[in-house]
Parts: C-alpha cells; structure tokens; sequence
C-alpha cells in the first residue's frame, strides 16, 4: 500500500509499504478515508522528538472504513465508517476504567523510552514515534486498529467524512482543555493558539456555556476564521497588547481559564525567541514555552491553566514562582479521545460543532510532502492538510 | 546550521541513550522483587494463576515464584517475581511480567508492527539500541 514516510528530519516521502494485518485479536483494519496533519507532527518532522526511524509511516487522526475484523471485536463490522481515537487504550487497566485513557497501562509496546524521560509511560499513539509505541501511523491506504471496540467509533449517517475526521484528535483534545478547566457558565476562557485544536478548545467552552472567550494568535487569516465560525473574540499576539485587553475583559481579575494550544514550537517575545530558539537548536532545553508563560502569567489568581500543547521533555525559564504564588491549578494531559468522542459525534450530528473548515487544503496522499510543506510554513491560509488515499494527486 | 543541528540531535539522542542504560543500571539490584499492578481483583488472579500452566505465565515462567498482595485502594493486585538466574536478565523478566500484565489484563500481548526502515540515519544508531530495551520497561 502507500504511505507517507519520515525518511530524516525535514523530510518525507510517499512509498510503498506491506498492508496491515490482524495482530492481535481485537483488532481492526481500516481503510483510511481521510487523514490529516497535527502541528504535533511537526516536532516529529523537525527531529524534536527523536524516536523516529526512518520509513515510519506518519499520521494520527483519521475517519475510514472498516474491512477487517480480529475475532474478538464485537463493536464493529466490516463496512463501518469510523473515526479512530488517536491514542490507544486497552479500556481495561485502572486508567481507562477512570477514563484516564492516554495513560493507558498496555497501548504502549516500548515503555522503557518514555519511563525514562517522564518517569512513567504514557499510552501508544498511531504514527507518533517508537517513544509512543511505533504504532504506524494513519497517512496511508490501510491502517491497523488495536482494542477497535474501545478506540473506534461508528459515524452517525448524517455526519460526514470532512467534519468526523476531527473528532480523532484536534475536536476531543480541545473539549478536553475546556474539560479539565471546567469551563461552564460564568468562566471567562482564554486560548493560546488558534490552530485546530485551539479553536476545538474555544469551540467547546462557547458550547459548555463560558461567559466570554477569547482567543490570542499572531496569524490574521486563523483569527477571522475564529470569529466566523467559532464565534468568539480574538486578539492579535503582537499587534494587541493582550496582557491589558484580557484585564480589560475581565475588570481586572484575568481569565478564569488560560488554555495553551500551541505547544513545543512556540514563538514569544523577539528576546525571548532567540534564546528559546537557541536553546532548543542546542538541545539544552528541547521545548520552548512562551505560550505556557503567557497563559501562567495572564490568568487570574486561584485561576486554572490547561496544558494541551505537546511538550517533549525540558525547559528553562518556567514561571513556577507565578504559579505558585498565584494559587494556580496546572493541568495537562494527552488526549482522553475515547471519554469524549462519542459527545462530539452526537454535537456534530446536531450541526452545534463545525470543524470542516479546519481542512483548508484537501489532497492526494500523494501531495504529502506538499501538505506538511504548506502546513508547517503556515502558507496559503493552511490550518490543516488534510489527505485523501487514493484520490488522484495534483502534482 | 543543518551540520550543528545534526550533530546536536546526535548528541540528544545519544545521550538519552546513555541516560536510559544509566538508569537501567540503577535497577540491577537482584534482591529487589520485580513488581507490576494488575487491574484485577485478588481472588480472581490467585485462582487464574493457581491454574496449570496459565497462559499469562508464558513470559515469567509457569515456576515462577510470585508474590500476590491486594493493592490499596481500586487498584487490584500487586505481583511481585522475585529474579533468579533461571529468568536471564532482569530485563527479560521486566518485559515478562508486564506480558504477563497485559495478557491478565487484556487477554493478550500487542505485538509490533512490521519494521518498514528505509535506510539508516545518523541517529539511527542510537535508536536501535534505545528500541531493542524499550519493550523491557515495567513501572506500572
């Protein structure tokens, strides 16, 4: 079948690679209807997260079909349209009986690499390095689905292929940071990054009933699209002064919630840049934060911060005495995909959660070199590029 | 700026690999027990493994000596294999048991996907060593 490789840092390549196969008896092979890129990706493709061997198939969140069934799957039948979890649960460990289930105890095979870095190993992820399992990834023909009954979720009829596809990961990770800062009624919310999952993330505090919500980013085209189908407020990263505009918001208190959606890759101040940057390129630090700082910095004493961005392991700089001294509550996770897809399914089968134009660039697998080009220089208006396996390539 | 940016991934992943067999070392104390948590309730796992020859021993050993205490709490049961020569290195029996974890668990180990490498990479070394000890893990 084919697949997009990573062959070396900033490279990729479509080629040919074996088919899935059951491996374990509740499994699922599906045929990838759709499949798209995630800025975490992009700390894959920069060599960021150095757990990657060449020819690994890249890819996380993804919608198909179903055309293989391992004899212990009991929720699925071949034919069946559905949208993946990008993590991989067992469903069956005290995690995922808490519905914790990125920390799932079995979905990740290599365990001793991120024990190591973190102190405990986190669950597998599809195409997301040998750290996370080294399941292959989703940008490809087929893809092989482990414990399908717990990460798989059939598509309602009246939802389709362009706007299911993010409940895999972007959609579920962004209801989680509203999740986890317990956005309701009342709260006021301000998300860092207006990305895909940045606006799942301001998305689903308007749905959860927030006060106000606000959204920071530096890119204009992002921000409109914000404002015109997230339906919530904006600030310009450079051109705002956003630290006196969110006290103005909030009469001087500062946003309950801060949700960072931006990640490792982040981009602050221009001093702070060059150092971060340095830092990172020298490995002495491998995240740069900015994003974390603002939303510690900026959020109201006693207030919430949610962590969804990617982070690999260290960094200087850290504002623990902002924290600390403000009474903040810190919380992060990877996404717990399988607690809240079915949620977002039913929202988008009622047309209350549009995530359709996320996809501004709709291609052949084939172009995957072009997309994650396009994406990860931001060109074009590209938000997300999404791939469509064996749809003919125009280029 | 690719050369340093190469050799400082290099440098990276080389010495995550020096830090993980470091740590590695640290665990090589042969009378501290090996121990896992199985989600599991107490009585149902000293019935499943008192069976002859349980399929979730395959990894340990059906010989294997193992020490089952109810763990606080909800989170069943804490097992306990205490290593002889017989179990090779403490990694392999670390990699047993969370077998045997998974298959009392989920009924059933994961397997790897098929390795589809292209070619090697500079770092690709290191990688490979870092892979081949990542199954061995086991803090649960």
């Amino acid at each position: 079948m084919r697949a997009l490789q990573w062959v070396g840092v900033n490279r990729l390549e479509v080629g040919t690679v074996p088919d899935p196969a059951i491996e374990h008896p509740q499994d699922v092979v599906v045929r990838v209807r759709r499949t798209v890129t995630c800025g975490s990706d992009l700390h894959l493709l920069g060599g960021y997260i150095p757990f990657m061997r060449s020819g690994d198939v890249l890819g996380h969140e993804f919608v198909g079909e179903v055309v293989e069934v391992g004899p212990e799957v009991q929720r699925h039948a071949v034919g069946d349209r559905v949208v993946v979890s990008s993590f991989i649960a067992c469903g069956r460990c005290w995690y995922c009986t808490r519905e914790l289930y990125s920390l799932c105890d079995n979905g990740n095979r290599n365990p001793a690499i991120t024990e190591t870095l973190w102190g405990s190993a986190p669950g597998g992820c599809f195409g997301y390095s040998h750290a996370m399992g080294g399941y292959a990834g989703s940008h490809a023909e087929y893809v092989r689905v482990p414990f399908a009954d717990v990460g798989a979720f059939t598509v309602p009829e009246g939802v389709d292929d362009a706007r299911a596809l993010f409940a895999s990961d972007s959609a579920a990770t962004g209801w989680m940071g509203a999740d986890l800062g317990d956005v309701g009624p009342g709260s006021t919310v301000a998300v860092w990054g207006a990305g895909a999952v940045g606006q799942m993330a301001a998305a689903a505090a308007v749905l959860r009933g927030a006060e106000r919500v606000v959204v920071v980013d530096r890119l204009d085209d992002r921000l409109e699209m914000v404002r015109t189908h997230v339906g919530c407020e904006t600030l310009h990263d450079q051109r705002d002064d956003v630290g006196p505009a969110l006290l103005e918001m909030t009469a001087g208190r500062g946003p309950d919630v801060c949700i960072e959606a931006v990640g490792m890759e982040a981009s602050g101040g221009p001093v702070e840049d060059v150092v971060d940057r340095v830092k990172q390129q020298l490995r002495l630090q491998t995240d740069r934060p900015s994003a974390v700082r603002r939303a510690i910095y900026h959020c109201r004493k006693g207030g919430t911060v949610v962590v969804l961005g990617v982070f690999a392991a260290l960094t200087d700089g850290f504002p623990l005495g902002a924290l600390m001294n403000k009474g903040l509550t810190l919380r992060s996770a990877q996404m717990h995909g399988q607690r809240y897809i079915p949620g977002l399914l039913d929202l988008m089968a009622r047309d209350e959660l549009v995530t359709e134009h996320l996809g501004t660039h709709v291609m052949s697998l084939e172009d995957g070199p072009r997309g994650y080009d396009l994406f990860k220089r931001k060109a074009d208006g590209c938000v997300r590029a999404v791939f469509v396996p064996g749809a003919a390539p125009t280029t | 700026m690719k050369v340093l940016r190469t050799a400082a991934l290099a440098a990276g992943t080389a010495g995550v690999v020096w830090w993980v067999r470091r740590r590695g070392r640290t665990d090589d104390r042969p009378d501290r027990p090996l121990a896992v948590t199985v989600h599991r309730p107490y009585d149902e796992l000293v019935e499943e493994l008192g069976r002859p020859d349980p399929a979730a021993l395959r990894g340990v050993g059906a010989d294997a000596q193992l020490e089952l205490t109810p763990a606080p709490g909800s989170f069943g049961t804490e097992v306990r294999l205490r290593t002889t020569s017989r179990h090779g290195s403490r990694a392999q029996a670390r990699q047993g048991l969370r077998a045997m974890k998974q298959v009392l668990e989920t009924g059933a180990t994961m397997p790897p996907d098929r390795a589809v490498t292209r070619r090697p990479t500079l770092t690709s070394l290191p990688l490979e060593i870092a892979i081949r000890r990542a199954g061995t893990g086991g803090r649960l």
